[in-house]
């Protein structure tokens, strides 16, 4: 609305519509003008306000610290001298850098793919219509409406090497010695994290995908059972493509959630043990808030941000060209 | 359990009677051991004067002790807490733990147990335990900051504040007046309030320093418990980390 009467009072430029060039006119349309364009500022204000304080300034604010020797005297002095490149040359020469970003491309590229294809196979067998489907549905959305730090305390418990649940279970069936170092295996422990991560992003995937299959018109199914063709085909021929658009925001967006995951690795591992769950936004969080090297975690961050940064854009290019081909 | 033969196996330290502690003991087919310094099988001390090579051989006897099975590989995972669930779970005899899990272990009924003081090389020696908690300081900003800051430390550090801050939190207070109060009024602190008097604090010698070393050994140790490096190469990359 606001960009509709901008373009009205574009059109009431002088220079855009000589054919209204009376003084009178002219006065009264500056006036109105005006009036425009404090209109439009109004409307962006809240919008900008908030951009401002709560994504600019922590964002330069975070590039500046990145550039600082910032410790914990800082906090109360205020004073942080300028450090120069030193603290992401701290980060990158530590001898964790390298590892780090393995465990978070593995942990990211695993977790996805999990979310994904169950959550799409989810949403396919929720778009048929049976009964008790939609209490089904609500019911797996829990993991997505649970604290992240209370179902994932819980997770913890149930992987608990001596006593934990899964291992008293495969135990009892034989299928394991029921000793299986769920958390405390440095390999196995990113394993966990990345399954505990699959189950919290199932519904965001299912509840996204699901939409984007009611949204494919009943017909083209209709045309193609006519045709005769099989689930399968029906699949790869109608739903695959014309869920494509549909795709492209969830793996992108999947990819921005998952590769900041804080709160579940904290809870389940701290990033350990022996660093065998270590990502970049863990790393981040232990360097600022237990090493209390502000400057080197808020380098950290900064690539995090980087990365992020990346596939947000891919993220807009796709959107922008789902909604033009829409 | 009431089955099985008991065996003590004992060096003969002078603290060994007070606690009722053994070396080692053996209970059927299980067999407790306990840590004491850098000594090979032999029992001859490693590396002595040499902090590298007492630390590799600390490291090979926790990780031997994970390897042989006669400790969980999940204590890399664990913390205070969780030792003190194990504990209270009767699936651990001992723990070395603070005050504060008092609170916690007196919630379960039934549950009996002793406090002892962490041994000592020689008897009368002084325990060198670490020593955490809260501490309060004056940053350097301005006088007038300063100043008032001070206010709020001295009214934090009068007897009765100290002894309820000390109560709620299952904290040992500074001030040794006070520390004797709470010694008495629960007799369970006692060994703690002795130490406190001798203990270490983690900063006392590396400062600033000591989250970097902490994140250091901790990585090590897992690292040798999990068998992801050998305790040699993890003690090396833990010096690195420095």
């Amino acid at each position: 609305m606001t960009i509709g009467r901008l373009q009205d009072a574009k059109a009431g430029y002088p220079g855009r519509a000589p054919a209204a060039a009376t003084r009178g006119g002219r006065s009264r349309r500056r006036l109105a003008l005006r009036r425009d364009r404090l209109t439009y500022w109004a409307f962006l204000a809240p919008a900008l306000l908030y951009l401002v304080a709560f994504f600019a300034y922590p964002v330069v604010r975070n590039v500046l610290i990145s550039f600082q020797n910032y410790s914990i005297t800082s906090l109360y002095t205020g004073a942080a001298p300028f450090a120069g490149l030193s603290n992401y040359r701290a980060i990158f020469d530590s001898g964790l850098f390298g590892g780090i970003v393995v465990t978070t491309a593995i942990f990211t590229v695993c977790s996805m793919a999990g979310q994904f294809v169950i959550g799409l196979g989810l949403a396919v067998f929720f778009s048929r219509r049976f009964p008790l489907n939609g209490v089904i549905r609500a019911l797996l959305l829990l993991p997505w409406l649970l604290p992240m730090v209370a179902s994932t305390t819980v997770w913890r418990w149930l992987l608990d090497q001596d006593s934990g649940a899964l291992n008293r279970t495969l135990g009892a069936l034989h299928v394991t010695a029921g000793t299986t170092p769920w958390l405390a295996s440095p390999h196995l422990a990113l394993v966990s994290v990345i399954l505990v991560n699959i189950w919290v992003g199932i519904p965001f995937n299912m509840v996204i995908l699901y939409g984007g299959l009611k949204e494919i018109p009943e017909e083209l199914y209709e045309a193609a059972a006519l045709d005769g063709t099989g689930p399968v085909s029906r699949f790869r021929y109608i739903t695959w493509p014309l869920l494509r658009p549909v795709t492209g925001v969830v793996v992108v967006l999947g990819f921005v959630y998952t590769v900041k995951v804080i709160d579940i690795i904290l809870v389940l591992t701290g990033g350990g043990p022996a660093n065998g769950s270590l990502t970049l936004a863990v790393q981040s969080y232990k360097l600022s808030f237990e090493n209390f090297a502000f400057g080197q975690g808020a380098a950290m961050s900064n690539v995090l941000i980087v990365i992020a940064l990346i596939f947000a854009v891919i993220y807009l290019r796709i959107n922008k060209q789902a909604f033009q081909s829409s | 359990m009431n089955d099985f033969h008991r065996q003590s196996i004992s060096t003969g330290t002078p603290w060994e009677p007070v606690v009722g502690y053994s070396r080692a003991v053996r209970v059927g087919p299980f067999i407790y051991v306990t840590g004491t310094t850098a000594t090979d099988e032999a029992g001859r001390i490693v590396g002595p004067g040499d902090p590298y090579a007492q630390s590799v051989q600390a490291l090979q006897f926790v990780a031997s002790l994970v390897k042989s099975g006669s400790m969980s590989q999940s204590v890399v995972t664990w913390a205070q807490s969780d030792v003190n669930e194990q504990f209270m779970a009767g699936k651990a005899a001992m723990m070395i733990n603070g005050p504060w899990q008092f609170p916690v272990l007196d919630q379960k009924a039934g549950l009996k147990y002793g406090v002892a003081s962490i041994p000592v090389p020689t008897a009368g020696a002084a325990a060198k335990v670490p020593l955490g908690g809260e501490v309060w300081t004056v940053p350097v900003t301005s006088s007038a900051r300063e100043t008032a800051a001070a206010k709020v430390l001295a009214c934090m550090n009068s007897s009765a504040n100290q002894l309820a801050y000390a109560k709620a939190n299952g904290y040992i207070p500074s001030l040794e007046s006070a520390a004797k109060q709470i010694a008495v009024q629960s007799p369970q602190l006692a060994p703690f309030v002795t130490e406190v008097g001798t203990a270490l604090s983690r900063t006392a010698e590396v400062g600033t320093a000591y989250p970097k070393i902490q994140t250091a050994i901790e990585t090590a140790l897992a690292a040798a418990v999990t068998g992801q490096q050998t305790p040699q190469a993890a003690m090396s990359a833990a010096q690195a980390a420095q």
